[in-house]
């Protein structure tokens, strides 16, 4: 695995990263869910011109959710790619029918052309936060120190009172609740 | 939020998450267990269940159902992956239930017309319906629980897949008791039994699996 840092971003072995990943190399799931972002504002771009690109960077979003809630229905076995495209392409769907406008979404055209150009800046959205706020109040406050403030756990834990393996289930759940609350309300 | 904010929490979420296909099929597997505990202990298993096991139209009784259930219960597990398109085995589910259906229509034909009511409705038609269901209860909202962690692209079908599985194995476990082997009688009440169980799947996949 080492020697395929150096590879170049297209080429670098999501699916060796993954399997670390599940085995607790928390550095090494956030690198590879850094990688996937570009690709993945890549695949969503392409597919829904016309939309702005906060709305593009929402299903972006929903998509690493899903691909972090999810990632029990991957099969290690399996390469990862697919599996990361078949994710995006439901969450993809599910924004464009939620505006009321059916798609079709071919699985064949998910390839890797379609990332985007490196550097594309992330984008601010406040309606995330808006999300956050409609969690319950704990939830939101630890997901508010955690993202927007970017403290580390262990501050957040002492600021909410929480014992780390409060904090770590708390975050999980949270989590959870706000993969449903995006999913209901929509963006 | 920005996404790089949203990527460094979900980095620090460090709850490992769990194989869903194996759960799937423990958790169905364990609350059927259960509820064949329990309710063969109320009902009872028939006395002459080897003879039945092999009668070559009794045995029907659990060919049939099991030939539903386990490729739909396959084909339930595939369907927690996002990645699945299309399920080879699953036909073989619907096959089976046109074989019943067929063989139900040709003994409707074949019976003098005023046989034929008392014999469809048999003795037991309401604890059959009754005992298919309650088996099925917990099996289904365990493996339905199990399944929210799925990931399916089809979450109505994966519902009614799961349903048709545990379905069709509460009435393999429900005939080790019931004794009524009048093919009219098990047809009907088996198949709508485990027809029933499906479309509660179907509608609890419809609004849980979703994701």
């Amino acid at each position: 695995m080492q020697e395929r840092k150096g590879a170049s971003k297209a080429q670098s072995d999501w699916s060796e990263m993954m399997r670390s990943a599940l085995r607790g190399d928390a550095e090494t799931y956030q690198r590879l869910l850094t990688e996937m972002a570009p690709v993945l504002r890549g695949i969503v771009r392409a597919r829904a011109s016309g939309m702005d690109l906060d709305w593009c960077e929402d299903v972006v979003q929903d998509s690493l959710m899903a691909i972090h809630l999810k990632r029990g229905t991957w099969d290690p076995t399996q390469p990862l790619r697919p599996w990361v495209y078949a994710i995006a392409r439901h969450k993809l769907v599910d924004a464009f029918r939620r505006k009321g406008r059916a798609v079709h979404v071919p699985v064949d055209e998910f390839i890797d052309q379609f990332e985007a150009e490196p550097g594309a800046d992330p984008l601010e959205n406040r309606d995330a936060e808006i999300l956050i706020d409609r969690l319950p109040e704990r939830d939101a406050a630890l997901l508010r120190c955690l993202a927007l403030e970017e403290r580390g756990n262990e501050e957040c834990g002492r600021r909410l009172g929480l014992a780390p393996g409060a904090l770590r289930v708390a975050l999980h759940r949270a989590l959870k609740r706000l993969a449903v609350i995006r999913k209901e309300e929509g963006l | 939020m920005k996404t790089d904010q949203l990527i460094a929490i979900l980095a620090g979420d460090t709850v490992m998450p769990h194989r869903v296909v194996p759960r799937v099929f423990g958790f169905t597997a364990a609350g059927l267990a259960l509820t064949a505990m329990i309710a063969l202990t109320i009902l009872g298993v028939r006395g002459d269940l080897m003879q039945a096991m092999s009668g070559p139209v009794t045995m029907m009784k659990w060919l049939l159902p099991l030939g539903v259930a386990l490729p739909a219960l396959a084909a339930a597990a595939k369907l927690t992956s996002p990645q699945t398109r299309r399920i080879p085995a699953l036909w073989i589910a619907p096959a089976v239930g046109v074989v019943a259906v067929a063989w139900l229509l040709q003994i409707v034909v074949a019976t003098p017309a005023p046989e034929l009511l008392p014999a469809v409705l048999g003795s037991s038609r309401q604890a059959c319906l009754i005992s298919i269901i309650s088996i099925s209860i917990v099996p289904l909202a365990l493996a339905i629980r199990v399944m929210r962690d799925g990931a399916s692209p089809a979450p109505m079908h994966c519902g009614a897949c799961i349903g048709l599985a545990v379905g069709g194995l509460s009435t393999a476990i429900y005939t080790l008791h019931c004794t009524e082997d009048a093919p009219l009688f098990f047809l009907t009440w088996y198949g709508l039994g485990i027809l029933i169980v499906a479309g509660i799947g179907a509608l609890a996949g419809r609004y849980l699996l979703r994701w």
